[in-house]
């Protein structure tokens, strides 16, 4: 399955492919959060949402929710060995999508709350009228299973 | 009363007697003081009429299901899943749509819930049948509003 060119302008030429079926139960934030069995959504009684967390769809919020999960801010989407990274995406501070990096510095997105899961080779990959930017980049120590 | 305002009364009365129509008859709730079978004595065609009208309204409803579940594929959040254009339009369809967003719920789930407490909450009542710790799994989400339905008569 190919992602919509009128809401991705750039996935094709960035470079992504598909790594999990289309799905329609969770979103990219709860993909982001380790979750696949239920979208996370701040300010909805349709998803779920920490109760610690302020519910609003701001920059703001989705930083202190990745905070609760043990994420700190940092400056880039490099790859930093020993961490894994988080990446916001938002137009008009108002939050979008997220991606995580995966170890080899590409990056895991589900799209929408309905399509599939893909690797895509760049954030940019992603930008466009849909998802705006990335605003705001998080990381965390890798845990060591 | 002329044909126009007996038109008008149709609509309602359809949907709370029952008549010929798949939704349950729901008296306790009926705001229409003229019977049916006077509508029918007014308005010619009446049975055939009301058909129609139920045939055009599924017909409407399954094209804004049909294109809210494709233009919102891509979108991640529920904040602009709901403000889309057609699903605040269904929203504000009534309840002759509860029925039709229950079964949906039956066959393909997706994220109806928040057009049903629309729904109902216009028409008077608070409803909200999903447990706190089921927010998010449209499985169990699905679930409790078709066992709603169920008990309420609209499945």
């Amino acid at each position: 399955m190919r992602l919509n060119p009128v809401n991705f302008p750039r996935a094709e030429t960035e470079g992504y492919f598909e790594t999990s079926p289309q799905s329609r139960f969770y979103n990219c934030i709860a993909w982001a959060a380790g979750d696949n069995t239920r979208p996370w959504w701040p300010n909805s009684q349709m998803a779920h949402w920490p109760k610690d967390v302020p519910s609003k769809v701001t920059v703001y919020a989705f930083l202190c929710l990745f905070r609760s999960l043990d994420y700190e801010n940092c400056q880039n989407g490099s790859l930093e060995k020993g961490f894994e990274k988080v990446a916001i995406y938002a137009l008009n501070n108002v939050v979008k999508h997220a991606a995580i990096q995966l170890s080899n510095g590409h990056w895991s997105s589900k799209i929408g709350i309905d399509n599939i899961d893909v690797e895509h080779v760049t954030l940019e990959a992603l930008e466009g009228p849909q998802y705006g930017k990335v605003v705001r980049f998080l990381r965390r120590p890798i845990k060591k299973s | 009363m002329n044909y126009a305002s007996a038109y008008a009364l149709i609509d309602s009365d359809m949907y709370r007697s029952g008549t010929n129509w798949e939704i349950p008859p729901r008296p306790s709730q009926s705001k229409i003081k003229m019977p049916t079978q006077h509508i029918q004595a007014l308005v010619p065609n009446y049975q055939k009429v009301s058909e129609e009208a139920y045939e055009e309204f599924k017909c409407r409803f399954n094209e804004l299901v049909g294109r809210w579940t494709e233009e919102v594929e891509d979108m991640s959040s529920f904040s602009d899943m709901v403000l889309h254009q057609d699903y605040r339009t269904i929203s504000g369809m009534g309840p002759r749509a509860i029925r039709l967003l229950l079964k949906e719920l039956q066959t393909r789930p997706h994220f109806w819930f928040d057009a049903l407490r629309t729904i109902l909450l216009a028409d008077g009542e608070d409803v909200d049948p999903v447990d706190n710790a089921d927010r998010g799994d449209l499985r169990k989400m699905s679930d409790a509003w078709i066992e709603w339905g169920k008990t309420e008569g609209y499945i």
